[in-house]
């Protein structure tokens, strides 16, 4: 599904990738875990095109992606969170929801004159939205402004906007950086239940390997842009590299 | 004063303030919506003006099969003389005005936004659009064949000639003014109260974000700009033919800043607040022209167009401390889907 080939990235002489591949199946939830400014938030910036590889390649159903905007690998079907949330603070819940599905007619310039054009969409839109704002126990804030809400409650809507992405493969940067342990258990539940319902595939940068061992089928443990361990959530914890990169040698 | 003054007045605030607000909407438009930095609004206001003077002036040369030049004597003559014989071309050489002005500032807008388009920083397109406002004024105010530089273009015909007397042809060319106002806010407003202008909100508001989720945000600020000054260019056409007249004077970038005082009083990403910010801008600016007027005649030696900027200025500030969103806050874009779950949400909470 997607294939991260010898990728490579500097930033002015520092390497965050060094020739790093992975390879992504779909149906899985990946892991990918390593300490601070192993390259990880870097690899996700690369595959959404937010960023540019200095060298390798980066491969999303058969197509080359690395060389494409972020806005067309989106409708290639990738989409992400971010760590920090980047919401469009001005407008509700609601709207930051129903702005991520793909070919709005009510979007395009010409078509916008015509309400006749899209208002069945839109309708069908807010059905959706209110079964997003349902899973994720978000409706009693759904028009309050979105720079209003808790942390957590951003968190939410950043894992709502991938629900209405209608994508194949679901980037999470952090997902519940900043979010109390419940509303964690929660976040990575509901993680669990789109997956299954929806048969997405997702890679999840996180930092609770608690939370992120008992759900992912497979990890890749970064260190200074390296692959260094991989393989099953057991295989990598039982690794000694993880305690190397994180301890020290 | 008597009744005719006030009348027109009157008349010409309306007008004043048609202009302004198509002026005010086309930036709200671009920044209140979309984000752009357009500090160069008057450059596409003037190409508008300089388009209409051109070709007015121009045109009458061709017909009359002479070459005089467009400032002399004999050439504003013979545009008035020509107005008068073919009373139905001033209304023509008026229309196409109108598309040319708009084509030409849509084409100069796509070509600044392009040349910096590979930069990610909106006011790097803004210092661009500011300097080329400045820098097309200081070279039409030193190049005679566009508008008779210096001194500016006279004698440019009412649309309306046709109509016999001049008070009639006044008035029909406000009520065009009027009109093309009026159109100019239901078609934006018909524009933006869409998804598309939830997008170009998105955009706005988080570029990046609108990026990842497949909102093209290089590609739909342009066409954003290409509209707004196409909208800006129909204004210029209007001024000038208002006027009679076009100079490159008349287009610093003071213009610009009144533009922006609008939108920014009335209230950004609101059309309502433009209607409101112009209004108020044409109220200053013609109110203290008036007293400028009326003092005179009452020999009080007090120069009133000053007292403008010190009644914007202190308005500004008093807008940033107590209502920085403006006099009419922005609010939701509220599509059919939009209204849906509002319906919703209502119904769960009774």
């Amino acid at each position: 599904m997607l294939v991260v080939d010898r990728v490579s990235k500097s930033f002015k002489g520092l390497k965050a990738l060094d020739e790093i591949s992975i390879n992504i199946k779909p149906g899985h939830i990946y892991g990918i875990i390593g300490p601070n400014g192993s390259g990880k938030t870097t690899l996700f910036n690369i595959i959404t095109g937010v960023l540019k590889p200095d060298s390798g390649q980066v491969i999303f159903d058969g197509r080359r992606i690395d060389v494409l905007e972020p806005n067309s690998i989106y409708n290639l079907g990738i989409t992400r969170s971010f760590q920090l949330p980047t919401l469009w603070l001005n407008m509700s819940v609601a709207e930051n929801l129903m702005l991520p599905p793909k070919q709005q007619v009510g979007e395009n310039l010409r078509k916008a004159f015509f309400k006749k054009a899209w208002e069945t969409q839109d309708m069908q839109l807010s059905d959706m939205v209110w079964q997003t704002l349902e899973t994720l126990r978000l409706k009693q804030v759904a028009l309050n402004k979105s720079s209003e809400i808790s942390g957590g409650q951003m968190k939410l809507i950043e894992l709502g906007r991938t629900m209405m992405s209608n994508p194949k493969l679901v980037l999470l940067d952090e997902p519940t950086a900043g979010v109390n342990p419940a509303l964690a258990l929660e976040i990575f539940k509901i993680i669990k239940e789109i997956k299954q319902s929806m048969g997405l595939t997702y890679v999840i940068i996180e930092h609770r390997y608690d939370m992120l061992f008992a759900n992912a089928d497979y990890i890749y443990l970064l260190n200074e842009g390296k692959v260094v361990s991989e393989g099953s959530p057991e295989k990598v914890i039982n690794d000694p590299v993880l305690a190397e990169v994180y301890l020290g040698a | 004063m008597d009744f005719n003054q006030l009348i027109s007045i009157i008349v010409s605030t309306a007008n004043f303030y048609a202009i302004w607000l198509i002026l005010s909407l086309s930036l709200n438009y671009e920044y209140g919506y979309t984000g752009i930095l357009n500090f160069g609004k008057v450059l596409f206001f003037s190409l508008g003006a300089y388009s209409s003077g051109f070709l007015a002036a121009n045109l009458a040369n061709i017909m009359a099969g002479v070459s005089f030049d467009i400032c002399s004597v004999e050439a504003v003559q013979l545009r008035l003389d020509l107005a008068k014989a073919v009373p139905q071309l001033p209304l023509l050489v008026f229309v196409a005005s109108l598309i040319m002005g708009a084509a030409l500032s849509a084409a100069v807008a796509y070509l600044l936004y392009i040349s910096t388009s590979r930069i990610k920083e909106g006011f790097v397109l803004g210092i661009i659009l500011l300097s080329a406002g400045e820098t097309s004024r200081i070279v039409v105010r030193n190049y005679e064949p566009v508008v008779c530089g210096y001194h500016g273009l006279v004698g440019i015909p009412n649309p309306y000639t046709a109509a016999g007397d001049p008070t009639s042809a006044s008035f029909l060319l406000s009520i065009t003014i009027w009109v093309i106002a009026g159109v100019a806010f239901l078609f934006i407003n018909k524009l933006t109260a869409t998804p598309y202008g939830r997008k170009l909100k998105a955009i706005r508001d988080n570029e990046l974000a609108a990026d990842i989720y497949g909102k093209k945000p290089s590609h739909e600020r342009r066409k954003v700009l290409m509209i707004g000054s196409a909208m800006a260019g129909v204004a210029g056409v209007l001024y000038a033919y208002y006027l009679g007249f076009v100079a490159a004077d008349d287009f610093t970038s003071l213009k610009t800043f009144d533009i922006w005082v609008a939108v920014m009083l009335g209230g950004v990403g609101n059309h309502l607040g433009a209607v409101t910010g112009s209004l108020v801008v044409t109220l200053i600016d013609r109110g203290t022209r008036v007293l400028r007027v009326f003092l005179a005649n009452l020999s009080i030696p007090l120069e009133t167009l000053y007292l403008r900027w010190i009644i914007v200025g202190v308005l500004m500030l008093l807008i940033l401390m107590y209502r920085p969103a403006g006099i009419i806050p922005e609010k939701s874009i509220k599509t059919l889907g939009l209204l849906r779950i509002i319906e919703r949400i209502k119904r769960e909470k009774t």
